[in-house]
């Protein structure tokens, strides 16, 4: 297999999961500009490990740990001049538009609040979210499956605090 | 609501920030702004700066003064040489660093196993490296001045018994070593330390039941 057809298979699947980094880049930054910059740094760090990818674990198992290794623990700075940035707005197509409006609030909320959480409980509850198993959170983290779900039970209990979401049966 | 129940919007939001337009392939031609690249990229430039500024001096102290001095030239291709050796050694821990592809864990008790050796080397080499200039740089004086400084307490003279120039020189090279190290530990506290310590955190998190 040449470079290019190398090249262009990586960035065919990369393409594919591109989404996935665009959420991390969410969760760990603020600004626009450190997005941008985390968003650059995930994609060289990809390319320079695919050559080493097997395929022993799933594709975006894969990318999820080199975007959280890369976004956790490779010593990036958050720039001192936070600029606040808009929350993400909901998908247009979910709901008519009086419950996206609300959705859109909760939406917003829920990303401010997850902004509030930990760099490892930001990790948590992303992958929580992607409707990932415990199994692939624990292949992904290094954590034990126990310890994630202790984990998780509190993350739960903090936003609920930050958001301020109504409990079940209140 | 529960966060639950926020999965699906979650996951059906595929908003893009600025920027994410751009051509993933252009993306790939860019340098790497990582620290760890950027470590890199300053070693390699140090290295550049040491080939550059010994090799101009090691060359005119062999050249001048009819190679009077070539002592001073052979003393720093040594130091040249131990820095090829560091370098190589830095080099090395770097690359292993590099390996975004593990489970997040254990990246991080690696990179910061291997960022603790990194320092350690580094303040060990900056803070050996006082000292045996010293000792050179106080040969050569001793070598060249020693009958125009009679009297000076840094070299034996019937004035000055050896316990008394070994005295001064101990407390000479202890002085100058400790406030090279304080400053060492300074700008290492600067470079490494706050990162080392917030790795250490989350894995302390990480562990923590």
């Amino acid at each position: 297999m040449t470079t290019n057809d190398t090249q262009t298979e990586f960035l065919q699947r990369l393409d594919e999961h591109k989404g996935l980094i665009h959420k991390v880049c969410h969760v760990y930054c603020w600004n626009a500009k450190d997005k941008e910059d985390l968003f650059q740094e995930i994609v060289v760090q990809l390319w320079r490990a695919w050559p080493a990818f097997r395929g022993d674990s799933k594709f975006s198992t894969w990318m999820y740990r080199i975007a959280l290794n890369t976004a956790i623990s490779g010593l990036r700075r958050q720039k001192n001049n936070m600029v606040f940035v808009e929350p993400d707005k909901i998908p247009s197509e979910i709901g008519d538009d009086s419950d996206a409006a609300e959705k859109e609030e909760q939406f917003s909320q829920m990303y401010e609040a997850i902004r509030e959480l930990s760099e490892l409980e930001r990790a948590i509850v992303m992958l929580y979210l992607e409707d990932k198993s415990y199994d692939e959170m624990e292949d992904i983290l290094g954590v034990n499956q126990n310890n994630l779900r202790v984990k998780m039970n509190r993350i739960k209990e903090k936003l609920r605090k930050l958001i301020k979401m109504p409990q079940h049966g209140t | 609501m529960e966060l639950d129940e926020l999965k699906d919007l979650w996951q059906q939001n595929t908003q893009h920030p600025p920027g994410a337009e751009l051509r993933l392939s252009e993306l790939l031609a860019r340098k790497s702004n990582s620290p760890l690249s950027t470590i890199k990229r300053n070693l390699n430039w140090e290295l550049g700066a040491i080939i550059i500024l010994y090799g101009t001096s090691i060359l005119f102290y062999f050249i001048a003064w009819n190679g009077k001095l070539e002592s001073v030239g052979w003393f720093m291709l040594f130091i040249a040489l131990l820095f090829f050796v560091y370098y190589y050694m830095k080099i090395r821990l770097l690359d292993k660093m590099a390996n975004p592809a593990g489970r997040v864990k254990q990246t991080l008790q690696h990179q910061i196993t291997t960022l603790e050796s990194f320092v350690r080397m580094y303040f060990i080499a900056g803070t050996v490296l006082i000292p045996v200039s010293i000792l050179f740089f106080a040969r050569l004086y001793y070598v060249h001045s020693r009958y125009i400084t009679p009297g000076n307490i840094l070299f034996p003279s019937d004035e000055n018994p050896l316990w008394k120039v070994l005295l001064a020189w101990t407390f000479l090279i202890a002085v100058i070593t400790y406030l090279s190290l304080m400053m060492n530990k300074w700008y290492i506290n600067k470079l490494y330390s706050r990162h080392i310590n917030k790795l250490k955190s989350i894995l302390k998190e990480m562990e923590e039941e």
